[in-house]
């Protein structure tokens, strides 16, 4: 059952990212060499799929899992629109400012363990945080996408390891879930 | 079409740049990445190319893109050349996004995602065929 749903949680990441790259390169002009470029990357993608199919290092996660990564992310999604919304920096100067803060972290490890998982937590809350005010109308969005990306991070946590990106691409999707979100139900 | 070739080039050293200071430096990953993108967009925020807005623009994003490509580990992508390549797809994906997801946070890092994907997954179809080892016979 855990690998059906390893596999499944696998197969709409890949999904998501095909569909991506759709919007990216065949959804203004498709021209040949777009629909080439479309074909390679997705078999790349696919190539890539079949190598995180292994399933021996499957870790289970708890609520707690889910709550620190959704706190954390929050917090970082939240000081980095502070930063954009009422300092007026630009989105790439509040996240490293706030990439670079978190990055410290780790030197509590002594005093609390679970502090060296704190730079990329806050590091991907940051890139929700980037969203533009055309998207994100409030701080309640950035609050709500913050949680999602809390989720997809625990969710996604025995997939992709060490691949450079995931954090953003999992920032990306709760972005686009919570504008679907607020576009059907707000 | 000069922009876009110092775009892709800066890319290229973005990602290169950012794996030497987080692993043969030992900075970490995400020092690394926000260090890195930090120094460029002060830069650019302090002095901006007067000749140029887009690439006052565009150079601190693509840079902040391709250091994503730079944290990738060692275990993925094993040399240089193999990050260059994949911030080469990713400068491709990030000069083709204009107008689409513009405004999305996580836009840069999900082109990132896909630039390492595709070259780890070619690399390893190639390592299955042996095709590594036939060119070395050559």
């Amino acid at each position: 059952m855990k690998r059906l749903l390893h596999v499944a949680l696998l197969a709409l990441f890949v999904g998501l990212n095909f569909y991506f790259l759709f919007g990216v390169f065949l959804s203004r002009d498709p021209e040949p060499i777009n629909l080439l470029i479309f074909c390679l990357l997705c078999i790349g993608m696919i190539l890539s799929f079949k190598s995180q199919l292994n399933f021996e290092q499957y870790n289970q996660a708890f609520f707690s899992d889910y709550f620190k990564s959704v706190l954390f992310i929050t917090i970082g999604a939240v000081l980095t629109f502070y930063l954009m919304l009422f300092l007026h920096l630009s989105a790439v100067i509040s996240s490293g400012l706030i990439g670079f803060g978190a990055s410290f972290l780790p030197l509590l490890k002594r005093k609390w363990e679970y502090a060296t998982q704190l730079p990329q937590l806050m590091y991907c809350g940051t890139f929700v945080g980037m969203t533009s005010l055309h998207i994100a109308n409030g701080l309640t969005f950035i609050i709500c996408a913050g949680s999602i990306a809390g989720v997809l991070f625990v969710v996604s946590r025995n997939m992709f390891n060490a691949f450079g990106g995931k954090l953003g691409a999992v920032a990306l999707w709760a972005v686009i879930i919570t504008s679907f979100l607020f576009l059907f139900f707000l | 079409m000069m922009s876009s070739i110092l775009l892709i080039g800066i890319a290229i050293f973005g990602a290169v740049f950012t794996s030497i200071l987080s692993i043969e430096l030992k900075q970490g990953a995400v020092r690394a990445s926000a260090l890195g993108s930090l120094v460029v967009a002060l830069y650019f925020h302090f002095l901006p190319l007067d000749s140029s807005s887009y690439l006052t623009q565009n150079i601190p994003l693509i840079y902040f893109g391709s250091s994503f490509v730079g944290m990738v580990s060692p275990i993925i992508h094993p040399n240089r050349v193999q990050i260059a390549i994949s911030a080469f797809i990713y400068s491709i994906i990030y000069l083709n996004t204009e107008g689409v997801f513009l405004q999305y946070g996580g836009r840069l890092g999900a082109s990132a995602f896909i630039g390492i994907s595709f070259t780890y997954g070619f690399h390893l179809a190639l390592k299955r065929v042996n095709l590594f080892q036939y060119l070395k016979s050559k």
